[in-house]
C-alpha cells in the first residue's frame, strides 16, 4: 500500500473566548544560602516568615491571565496520507484562532515532509522512521514528526491487520499497575491527596515537591505514615536538588521504601547522575526532560552504559522508538518508565503507568480494533475488538473544509 | 485465536504450530533433539496461548531456559514459528509486520578455509566477477599466510570492493593485533571472531586499537544479556547475531536495536535454519545490517520440501513477499521426507 499524496483538511471548529492564563503555575525563586542550587519554584522551601501560601499568592500577583470578551471562530486541521489501497494514515495536525495560520502551518509540513514519504509503502515504518530521523537533523524539528507519522502508520497497520498495535507488537502482558500524581500547598494537602488517589484505587502516587531535603522528608514521612506499607510512593523534585542534597534525600526515602526518585539533578549532569547511581540504593529514574529534545534511543544508550540511568524515561520517537529505546533498556536489565500504552503492555520492563485519571472501560459496541486506554481499579489495560473502524469519509470532510491543502 | 499442537516432521525437520483457525506457524531445520525439548520443557506454555502474546511467550521461555538449561537454539525455533504465523494471520510479509527496510539485500560470498594465497585470491576475484558486493575468508592458516592473503586479496580485487577476514576466534590477541594492523592498512571491511566472544577484555583491547572494525559475538550465548555488557564497554565496533544460535527472530530485533542505539551495525549471519527466509527478513526490517551471507550464486537450497527457495542474483537477495516468512512447502516432499512426527 503506498503513500501517493499527503493532505491536509482545514474545518471550522466551535467559536472560543480566546485565554490564557499563568495562574496557578508557580515561578522560579532564588531559595536561602546553603539550600539547593540558586533557585526553586516558589512553591517550594518553607522559611519562617513566609507560608507556601503566602508564596502561592504572592507568586499568582505576578502572573497575568488573559481572556477575550467576544468569542473567535476556531480552525482545526488533519492531515491524511493518502495511498493506493483501501486504508489512509490520518491524524490531528493542528488547531487556532487564525485560518491561514492554520492553513500555513499544514504548508509548511507538507513542502518539506511530502517528498520523504511519497512512494512508500505504509508498511516500510523503519525505512520512514530512518529517513525522517535523518531529516530531522536538517529540518530541526525533534521529536514532533517521526511521533506523528509513525503513529499514523502504526494506526493503519493496526486497522489493517484489524488487532491493537500491542498485539502486533508481540503482547506482553494484558495490564500494568498506575499510579496518580498528587499534589497541594500544604503536607496536609498532599496527604489528602494522596488518600483520595488512593480511594480511587491506584497503586501508588507521586508528589511533586520543590520543598527541599528538610521538607521533602517530612512530606516523605507524613506520605508514608498515612498511606500504609503496601502504597507506592514516588517522589520527583524536578531536578531541583544538588548532589549532595540527592544523596541525602535518597537516603530517606531508602528507609522509607520509596520505588524511586525521579529527576533529582540536571540530565545533562552525567557525571552525577552517574554517581548518585552509583552510591543509592533508590533507583534514579532520568531522562524525561532531554529526551523530549528527540535523541531517544541513541540518548539513552551511553547514559546507562555509562550507569548514569537506574530507571529511563521513555521519550521514544513514535511508537517504533519507544520500542527500540525499551529493548535497549531491557538487555542492561534496566526499566523504562512512561511509555505509550501500547508499547508498556508489549515491553516487559515498564513496570507501572503513571495515568492522568479513571477512564473506565466503554461499553462494547463502542471498542474496536484500534483499542482505548482503560484506567480502572488502579490497573492500565487496552480494551478492543476485532471490529475496524468505519474509514473516514474523505469527500464529506472535504466538503466540510474551508481550506484543503 | 489459540495455538492448539506443536508437531515437529522428521528426519525433515518441520516444525509446525497450528492454531484453532487453518493458519499454521512453520519453522524448518529442527532435528528431533530439538524437536524433544520443545515438547518436553515449552508445550505447557505454549499450548493454549495468544500467538500475538509473543513477548509474553519469548519472556517466560527465557525464564524456563534457565531451569531446564535449554540451548538458545531451542527457544529461537519456537520464536520463528511464532513470526511466521503471526505474519500470515495478519496477511504481511514479517518484515513489514515488523516495519520494512528494504525489498532488496546485498550479498556478499563467504568462503572457505582454502590451502593456498592463491586460492583466496582466485575465490575474491570470483566473487567480484560473480556480481558479490564482497568477500569473506575462512583462513585458519595463521595470522602471517592471512596478512599474504589480505595484501594479495586487496591487490587482485583493487579498492572498491569489499573484504572481510572470519578468524573463527583462533587468534591470541598480539596475532591478532598484529593481523588487525595488516587488515586495516589493507582497508578490511571488518574483522571477524578474532578471539573467543567471551574475552570482554581481549575484545575491547583489539577495538581500542585498531582501525578495523571488531566483528564478534555470533556464538555468544546469553542473547541480548550478554551482547549488552560486550557493546556497553566498547569491546566491539559490530555485533553479530543470527538464528538459532543465538535465539529467535525476537533476540535478533533486540540485538540489533541495542547495536543501534550505540551507532552499532549488526550484521546477520545468514546461515543456520530455513535457508536464508528468516535472515532476510531480519535484514529487510533493520537498517543496521550491510549484508545477507550468502555461499554461492543462485538458489539457497531446500528443495524439493521448499518450492520457493530464495535466490543470489545480481549481488541481492530479494526479501520474500508471501505472508508470514513467505516458505512455500511441497507437501507430497514433506511426507515423504517425515518417517516419524513428534
Amino acid at each position: 500500500m503506498i503513500i501517493k499524496d499527503m493532505k491536509f483538511y482545514i474545518r471550522e471548529g466551535p467559536p472560543q473566548k480566546r485565554h490564557h492564563s499563568s495562574v496557578g503555575r508557580a515561578t522560579i525563586e532564588k531559595v536561602p544560602p546553603g539550600l539547593s542550587g540558586l533557585f526553586t519554584h516558589s512553591a517550594g522551601f518553607r522559611d519562617n516568615s513566609v507560608t507556601i501560601e503566602d508564596k502561592r499568592v504572592a507568586a499568582d500577583a505576578l502572573c497575568m491571565e488573559y481572556t477575550d470578551e467576544e468569542e473567535s471562530p476556531t480552525y482545526t486541521s488533519m492531515i491524511r496520507l493518502v495511498t493506493d489501497g483501501d486504508f489512509d494514515g490520518y491524524a490531528h495536525f493542528g488547531s487556532g484562532f487564525n485560518a491561514t495560520e492554520v492553513e500555513w502551518a499544514a504548508k509548511e509540513f507538507k513542502s518539506e515532509i511530502v517528498k520523504l514519504l511519497l512512494g512508500i509503502d505504509v508498511f516500510d515504518r523503519e525505512y520512514i522512521f530512518q529517513r525522517l530521523w535523518y531529516a530531522q537533523r536538517f529540518f530541526y524539528t525533534g521529536r514532533k514528526v517521526i511521533d506523528l507519522v509513525d503513529r499514523m502508520l502504526w494506526d493503519l497497520a493496526s486497522r489493517y491487520t484489524c488487532l491493537p498495535i500491542y498485539k502486533l507488537l508481540g503482547a506482553c502482558r494484558e495490564r500494568v499497575p498506575a499510579y496518580r500524581n498528587i499534589g497541594g500547598a500544604t503536607i496536609d494537602d498532599h496527604v489528602a491527596s494522596a488518600h483520595k488517589v488512593k480511594e480511587l484505587g491506584f497503586k501508588g502516587c507521586k508528589d511533586h515537591s520543590y520543598r527541599g531535603v528538610k521538607g521533602n522528608t517530612e512530606l516523605a514521612k507524613a506520605l508514608r505514615d498515612a498511606m500504609g506499607d503496601d502504597f507506592i510512593l514516588l517522589h520527583d523534585p524536578v531536578e531541583s536538588y544538588t548532589y549532595t542534597e540527592a544523596v541525602q534525600i535518597g537516603r530517606e526515602l531508602e528507609k522509607l521504601n520509596y520505588m524511586w526518585i525521579e529527576e533529582p539533578l540536571q540530565d545533562y549532569d552525567i557525571m552525577s547522575l552517574k554517581k548518585l547511581c552509583d552510591h543509592l540504593d533508590l533507583p534514579v529514574l532520568t531522562l524525561e526532560w532531554i529526551g523530549h529534545l528527540g535523541g531517544q534511543p541513541y540518548q539513552t544508550a551511553p547514559y546507562i552504559a555509562l550507569g548514569a540511568a537506574d530507571i529511563v524515561r521513555q521519550r521514544g520517537v513514535g511508537i517504533t522508538g519507544s520500542v527500540k529505546q525499551a529493548q535497549l533498556a531491557e538487555s542492561f536489565g534496566v526499566q523504562v518508565h512512561g511509555g505509550d500504552p501500547h508499547t508498556i503492555l508489549a515491553c516487559s520492563n515498564d513496570p507501572i503507568h503513571e495515568a492522568t485519571g479513571v477512564f473506565p472501560r466503554p461499553p462494547d459496541e463502542e471498542l474496536d480494533c484500534l483499542g482505548t486506554t482503560v484506567v480502572e481499579d488502579g490497573w492500565l489495560s487496552i480494551a478492543w475488538r476485532p471490529v475496524r473502524p468505519p474509514e473516514p469519509d474523505w469527500d464529506q470532510i472535504e466538503r466540510d473544509s474551508i481550506t484543503v491543502v | 485465536m489459540r495455538i492448539t499442537d506443536i508437531k515437529t516432521h522428521l528426519p525433515v525437520g518441520l516444525l509446525r504450530l497450528t492454531t484453532d483457525s487453518e493458519v499454521e506457524g512453520w519453522c524448518l531445520g529442527v532435528s528431533e533433539e530439538v524437536a524433544r525439548r520443545i515438547q518436553t520443557h515449552y508445550r505447557e506454555v505454549l499450548i493454549g496461548a495468544d500467538p500475538f502474546d509473543r513477548e509474553a511467550i519469548w519472556q517466560e521461555l527465557v525464564r524456563l531456559d534457565r531451569y531446564a538449561y535449554v540451548p538458545h537454539t531451542v527457544r529461537g525455533i519456537v520464536d520463528v514459528a511464532l513470526w511466521d504465523l503471526a505474519g500470515k494471520l495478519t496477511q504481511l510479509p514479517v518484515y513489514k509486520l515488523i516495519g520494512g527496510f528494504r525489498d532488496r539485500l546485498p550479498v556478499y560470498r563467504s568462503g572457505g578455509n582454502l590451502e593456498k594465497v592463491s586460492e583466496y585470491v582466485e575465490d575474491a576475484v570470483r566473487s567480484k566477477v560473480e556480481g558479490f558486493f564482497g568477500y569473506k575468508d575462512h583462513c585458519k592458516r595463521g595470522p602471517d599466510t592471512m596478512a599474504a592473503v589480505a595484501r594479495a586479496s586487496r591487490d587482485a580485487v583493487g579498492a572498491d570492493f569489499c573484504l572481510m577476514h572470519d578468524a573463527v576466534q583462533q587468534y591470541t590477541v598480539p596475532e591478532a593485533m598484529r593481523l588487525g594492523r595488516t587488515l586495516g592498512e589493507q582497508s578490511y571491511y571488518w574483522f571477524e571472531e578474532p578471539l573467543r566472544d567471551y574475552d570482554l577484555i581481549g575484545l575491547k583491547k583489539l577495538t581500542d586499537a585498531l582501525d578495523v572494525p571488531i566483528a564478534a559475538t555470533e556464538y555468544l550465548p546469553g542473547s541480548i544479556y550478554s551482547t549488552s555488557q560486550i557493546v556497553g564497554q566498547s569491546a566491539v565496533d559490530i555485533v553479530r547475531a543470527s538464528v538459532p544460535w543465538r535465539g529467535g527472530i525476537t533476540d535478533m530485533l533486540k540485538i540489533a536495536r541495542l547495536a543501534e542505539s550505540f551507532g552499532m551495525s549488526c550484521e546477520i549471519t545468514s546461515t543456520g535454519i530455513m535457508n536464508g527466509f528468516v535472515h532476510a527478513h531480519v535484514i529487510g526490517a533493520i537498517k543496521n545490517c550491510t549484508f545477507f551471507e550468502g555461499w554461492h550464486l543462485g538458489s539457497l537450497g531446500g528443495e524439493p520440501v521448499i518450492e520457493n527457495p530464495l535466490e543470489i542474483a545480481d549481488g541481492h537477495v530479494n526479501v520474500p513477499q508471501g505472508p508470514g516468512l513467505g516458505v512455500e512447502l511441497n507437501w507430497g516432499e514433506v511426507e515423504k521426507a517425515t518417517e516419524v512426527v513428534i
